[in-house]
């Protein structure tokens, strides 16, 4: 008993010794890192630069993030939103490389406009 | 011898019934730390360890106080326990009538002074005021002094005589002997340091980044909190486990 004891204490002990100093590192280097922008808005316009849309055969889609207070860091959530309309922008205020695009509830939220790794919904991100 | 044996399985079974009372709270967070969102395995481990990575520097917090605490603790009530156990000197037994009121008195009402003071030391907010004010025990002095009671004078006489020394007879003659309970008060004192929680509220009150586990176990997300309370449980059962004949074997011998 006192062996097994021993050995599960030496076992606790190098874990909480191994996570102390690599917790942190983990937790930024396991998750897709995001650069996050909000979108533009001229009139009834919705622009966002082309790198936010991701595209499937079904359709073109962006990822929006929801951040929450948590325990030790802010933690951000991805949500996929299916995109109703995206035409290339011909309106010129912004130059090449901007979609005017439309999502059912989607007017304002951080969008993610480059990601590290292809992202999931639901999925927690890291900011750049 | 009928009546007896009845008596005796009553005991038994009242004694097993309560037994598992108390393990049950203990077993289920076990278990339940090892289940995430539906499936069985480490991941609740793996998300109190990685995405709430500060969980551990609340840990190292507890393991810092309730080490300093102890040792300081001992070393402090070692010579004061001798005092008042083997020192013959005016006034002692008022003095040590001090100390058992010290002692009666519950935290609560030592709480205002001992603020009053910290803040006058500058002390507040600071991990001092989370060590300090429990490092001078009343209780282990106590428990010490009674200990030491029953070390023999001749013993003492004698290793002085061999030794012409006080430390070394204090080590020789009277560490040996009362080591079993020096442990013992040790894991009392840890685990009672370890589960503070009012005077880090209090004396902490501006700096919560220097709060022990005990205070913060609360705040942690509710799918990590069997992982959480299984790690904060951990170190008190190693130690009981570990040191668990010594802390019987000075209970018996103490008749405590």
């Amino acid at each position: 008993m006192k062996k097994a004891v021993t050995a599960a204490s030496v076992i606790f002990c190098a874990i909480i010794i191994f996570f102390t100093f690599f917790g942190e590192k983990l937790y930024y280097s396991t998750k897709p890192t995001v650069e996050l922008d909000r979108p533009l808005r001229i009139d009834d316009m919705i622009l966002l630069p082309e790198s936010a849309i991701f595209s499937e055969p079904d359709g073109d889609y962006i990822f929006t993030v929801e951040s929450e207070e948590g325990f030790s860091a802010e933690i951000l959530t991805v949500t996929k939103v299916r995109l109703t309309r995206c035409e290339p922008d011909e309106s010129g205020y912004f130059g090449d490389g901007y979609v005017t695009v439309e999502a059912e509830g989607y007017s304002s939220a951080p969008t993610v406009v480059h990601t590290s790794a292809p992202l999931k919904d639901g999925q927690k991100v890291t900011e750049e | 011898m009928k009546k007896k044996s009845v008596f005796a399985v009553l005991r038994l079974t009242v004694l097993a019934v309560l037994a598992v009372l108390f393990v049950i709270p203990v077993i289920s967070t076990a278990l339940k730390s090892f289940s995430f969102e539906g499936k069985i395995g480490l991941v609740q481990y793996w998300e109190l360890f990685v995405t709430n990575f500060t969980y551990l520097d609340f840990f190292w917090n507890s393991v810092f106080y309730a080490a300093v605490i102890t040792a300081v603790s001992i070393a402090v009530s070692l010579p004061l326990g001798f005092l008042f156990a083997k020192v013959n000197f005016k006034g002692r037994d008022a003095l040590f009538f001090v100390f058992i009121l010290v002692m009666l008195l519950p935290f609560q009402a030592t709480l205002l002074p001992n603020y009053i003071q910290l803040r006058d030391f500058n002390m507040l907010n600071t991990p001092l005021a989370l060590t300090v004010p429990m490092m001078f025990s009343p209780f282990a002095v106590f428990l010490l002094r009674q200990f030491m009671k029953t070390v023999p004078n001749d013993l003492i006489d004698y290793t002085l005589l061999e030794t012409s020394s006080v430390i070394r007879t204090f080590r020789c003659a009277i560490l040996t002997q009362i080591k079993p309970a020096v442990v013992s008060l040790a894991i009392l004192i840890f685990c009672e340091s370890w589960n503070m929680i009012d005077q880090a509220l209090i004396f902490s009150m501006e700096n919560t980044g220097i709060y022990p586990l005990s205070v913060v176990l609360g705040d942690i997300p509710e799918n990590v909190r069997y992982a959480g309370g299984t790690v904060y449980m951990f170190p008190i059962i190693m130690l009981f486990v570990m040191f668990r004949e010594t802390l019987e074997e000075s209970m018996e011998a103490y008749k405590l």
